[in-house]
């Protein structure tokens, strides 16, 4: 093989070799962005279930609270109607 | 009392003094029956609509509640769909830059490959043209060697040491 053609395939073998590194940094930062978007699907998904269960939380006293006072008249009203009159 | 009557009867003598212990006993009275107003109302007030009245109460609390526990998941809702819509566009963002990468990367890799056969492309017509170049040079040297050979044998004298010397090949010009 003539100097030449020696001198060529040298720069040939660089730009290719260059080019499947840029290739492949490529598609790792790709992998990287997709790992990032998995993992911002999930926060978001778990943010979303955090907030559903802190007003469940919320809620459930709002309810209770209510439901006793509520369990409270009616037992004072029963009671009184149990008492004799004038009592 | 002692001090009040002795004013009074400073001021204006004895008639005087029982006129302003009558006032003062208005006074007290009616200061009586208003702080004793609401005992009234509370007497008026039979137990068993205080019962009522607060068995109604709470009822309309609860109800109250169950309206804020439908308003709050609601709201709760809401929030979750919209920490989704946040997330699912944040990832949708990365997603894109993704495949911007990976175009960006496999263009390069497509131009190296390009331009690695175009070099090579040019390195062979550079080592024909050199190739070219030197059988050119080579077929000059033989024609100078054949013109030097063809010219001694014509010359009749020296006969031998020309021939001798135009078997050699003279140096490539240059």
């Amino acid at each position: 093989m003539t100097s030449a053609k020696l001198n060529a395939a040298d720069r040939a073998g660089d730009a290719n070799s260059h080019g499947i590194v840029e290739a492949a940094n490529g598609s790792a930062m790709g992998a990287n962005d997709l790992f990032a978007a998995d993992f911002v699907l999930q926060a978001g998904q778990l943010a979303a279930t955090s907030s559903t269960i802190s007003v469940s939380a919320k809620q459930a006293g709002i309810i209770s609270h209510a439901a006793a006072s509520l369990k409270n008249a009616q037992a004072m009203a029963a009671n009184s109607t149990k008492l004799p009159p004038g009592a | 009392m002692a001090p009040l009557e002795r004013r009074g009867s400073a001021l204006s003598g004895k008639g005087g003094n029982q006129q302003d212990v009558q006032i003062r006993v208005l006074a007290c009275s009616v200061g009586l029956v208003i702080a004793l107003a609401p005992l009234a109302s509370f007497a008026d007030e039979t137990p068993g609509s205080h019962l009522q009245a607060e068995l109604d109460n709470a009822a309309a609390q609860y109800a109250l509640a169950q309206q804020q526990v439908d308003e709050l998941q609601a709201q709760a809702n809401l929030s979750a769909q919209n920490e989704r819509t946040i997330a699912l566009l944040k990832s949708e963002e990365f997603r894109v830059h993704q495949l911007d990468v990976s175009a960006n990367g496999m263009a390069i890799q497509q131009i190296g490959q390009a331009l690695a056969n175009a070099i090579r492309q040019q390195g062979e017509v550079s080592a024909r043209n050199e190739l070219a170049i030197a059988q050119i040079k080579a077929s000059a040297l033989v024609v100078r060697a054949d013109s030097n050979l063809a010219n001694a044998l014509a010359r009749p004298r020296h006969r031998d040491q020309e021939l001798a010397g135009a078997v050699k090949f003279p140096a490539p010009p240059g």
